[in-house]
C-alpha cells in the first residue's frame, strides 16, 4: 500500500491486489509500534488515504506472475482475472510462525500460553484472549526463529524489541506483576531500541534471563511451570507463571513458492526472495521489471520496509523511463 | 614500582594462550556442528540426568572449548544418552552423537 501511495504521488497508474479484506497487513493487527509507541492506525491511515481506493482490489491474491509476448507482465488473480502491467512490485510479506509447531511450549494446549500476536490483539481490545490480572508473566524470545528444528534458521529481527515493548506495556497494565524475559541473545540494533531495553530494566524492573525455555507444563492450579537453564549462572531454572507470551517470528509466506515460478526469480534457502544485490539494489529482484519491497525479501522492520518501498518505486520509475522513453 | 594488584587469580584464570583443548578440536573435526552452538541452554534445561546430578551439555562443551577438560568431562559423566538434548537443540546439533564421541574418546580416562 505504501508503494501505491508513492506511485500515486509520482503520477503513475497502478492497481493494488490486496489479498485480505482490509489493507495494512500484519501492522494493522498490531497495537502501539516500537520504538516511539504510536498506534499502527496513525501510520496506516494516512497511507491508505493517499491511495485511490478504486484502484485497490480487496480479497484478491496474485497467484502467479508471467511475462507475456509483448514484454509486459500478466498477474493472475485468485478470481481468475488477469492484470497486465509494464511492471510489478511484489509486497506479499511474511507469515507469522505457527507456534503450535513448537509443541514443547504448549501453545493451543495450555490456556496461559499465548503469542505476541494474541497479546497485540488483546492490547487493541480485540481477539478472544482473556488476561485476568496475572502476577507472573514470561516472554520467550526466538519462537520459530533461529531454529533449525522449526525450519527457520533466520533471525526475525523485530521480536527482541517487540518483547521489550510488550513487557513494558503489560507492566503498565499490571504494575504489580513480575515480568521475565527469556532470551538467547538480545539484538537491540535500531535507534532507540537500547533505550527501551534500558527503560525495561531500570524503570519497570523486568528480569532478563539468558536461557531458552526447553519445556512448559501445567501444575494442578493450572499455572504454567517452565524449565530453562540460566546460562549465566549455569543453573537449571524452574519458574511458575500465569502467562507465557511466545515471540513468534517471521516465516516466509507459502505463496512465495508459486508466485515466482513462471518468472525465474528464485527463493533463498530460507524461503524468502533471493536478493538481486543485497547491498546495492534495494527493492529490485533478479528480473528487470519485477520489484519487491518488504518482508517478502526477509524479516523487515517498518522503517526498513518503508525505505524499501521508496527504493522499489524509484526503480520502477527508472525502469519505465528506460522502456518507455516517450512517456 | 607500585603494584596495583591488577593480576588475575591463577586458579580463576582461563589462559587462552595456554588452553589445551585438543579433545574439543578433535570433536569439532569429526562433528563441525559443535562450533555452531549459541549457548541457549535448552539441552541443559531438558537434561534427564541433570535432574539428579550436575550434568549439562552446554557448560560441558564450553569448558572443553576453553581448555577446562577435567571440569567439562565431569559435567557429562552422568549422561544416560537419552537424547532429549538433541530434540530441543535449535541449531539441530546432534548432541547425543557428540556425547557418544566424548565417551569413546575418553574411555578409561575419566
Amino acid at each position: 500500500m505504501k508503494c501505491a501511495s508513492i506511485l500515486h504521488s509520482k503520477g503513475f497508474d497502478y492497481l493494488v491486489s490486496e489479498r485480505q479484506s482490509c489493507a495494512g497487513g500484519h501492522v494493522a493487527n498490531w497495537s502501539m509500534l516500537f520504538p516511539d509507541g504510536r498506534e499502527s492506525s496513525l501510520l496506516i491511515g494516512p497511507i491508505y488515504e493517499s491511495v485511490d481506493s478504486s484502484k485497490i482490489l480487496k480479497g484478491e491474491e496474485v497467484l502467479s506472475i508471467k511475462k507475456n509476448s509483448n514484454g509486459k507482465y500478466d498477474s493472475v488473480l485468485s478470481s481468475g482475472k488477469i492484470i497486465t502491467s509494464d511492471s510489478v512490485i511484489v509486497a506479499s510479506g511474511f507469515s507469522l510462525f505457527d507456534a503450535t509447531k513448537k509443541e514443547e511450549y504448549g501453545y493451543g494446549l495450555f490456556e496461559g500460553v499465548i503469542t505476541n500476536a494474541d497479546l497485540e490483539s488483546w492490547f487493541k481490545g480485540a481477539g478472544d484472549i482473556a488476561i485476568d490480572s496475572p502476577s507472573k508473566i514470561g516472554f520467550l524470545h526466538c519462537v520459530g526463529s533461529r531454529d533449525a528444528k522449526a525450519g527457520n534458521t533466520q533471525c526475525s529481527k523485530v521480536c527482541c524489541i517487540t518483547a521489550v515493548k510488550q513487557a513494558i506495556r503489560i507492566k503498565e497494565r499490571f504494575p504489580k506483576a513480575q515480568v521475565y524475559s527469556f532470551y538467547m541473545d538480545l539484538r537491540m540494533f535500531g535507534r532507540g531500541y537500547e533505550d527501551l531495553y534500558l527503560e525495561a530494566q531500570s524503570k519497570w524492573g523486568i528480569r532478563f534471563i539468558r536461557g531458552r525455555i526447553s519445556e512448559v507444563s501445567q501444575n494442578r492450579d493450572k499455572q504454567l511451570v517452565i524449565k530453562a537453564e540460566d546460562t549465566l549462572s549455569s543453573r537449571p531454572v524452574k519458574l511458575t507463571l500465569d502467562l507465557l507470551v511466545l515471540m513468534s517470528g517471521m516465516a516466509p509466506d507459502s505463496s512465495n513458492n508459486n508466485l515466482f515460478l513462471d518468472t525465474g526469480i528464485g527463493l533463498g534457502k530460507d524461503g524468502f526472495l533471493l536478493p538481486n544485490d543485497i547491498m546495492d539494489k534495494p527493492g529490485t529482484t533478479t528480473l528487470e521489471g519485477i520489484f519487491a519491497a518488504g518482508a517478502v525479501n526477509g524479516p523487515r522492520t517498518i522503517p526498513d520496509l518503508i525505505g524499501e518501498c521508496h527504493a522499489a518505486c524509484n526503480n520502477v520509475e527508472i525502469f519505465l523511463k528506460k522502456t518507455h522513453p516517450d512517456g | 614500582m607500585v603494584d596495583f594488584g591488577f593480576g588475575i587469580l591463577e586458579e580463576q584464570k582461563i589462559d587462552l594462550d595456554k588452553a589445551e583443548n585438543s579433545l574439543f578440536r578433535s570433536l569439532a573435526n569429526s562433528r563441525p556442528e559443535i562450533l555452531t552452538c549459541i549457548g541457549c541452554g535448552s539441552c541443559t534445561a531438558t537434561c534427564s540426568a541433570g535432574v539428579f546430578t550436575i550434568c549439562g551439555f552446554r557448560p560441558a562443551i564450553l569448558m572443553l572449548e576453553r581448555g577446562m577438560e577435567h571440569d567439562g568431562l565431569s559435567m557429562v559423566k552422568s549422561c544416560i544418552l537419552c537424547g532429549k538434548c538433541s530434540l530441543v537443540c535449535p541449531r539441530g546439533i546432534n548432541t547425543r552423537g557428540i556425547l557418544m564421541d566424548i565417551h569413546n574418546l575418553t574411555l578409561g580416562k575419566v
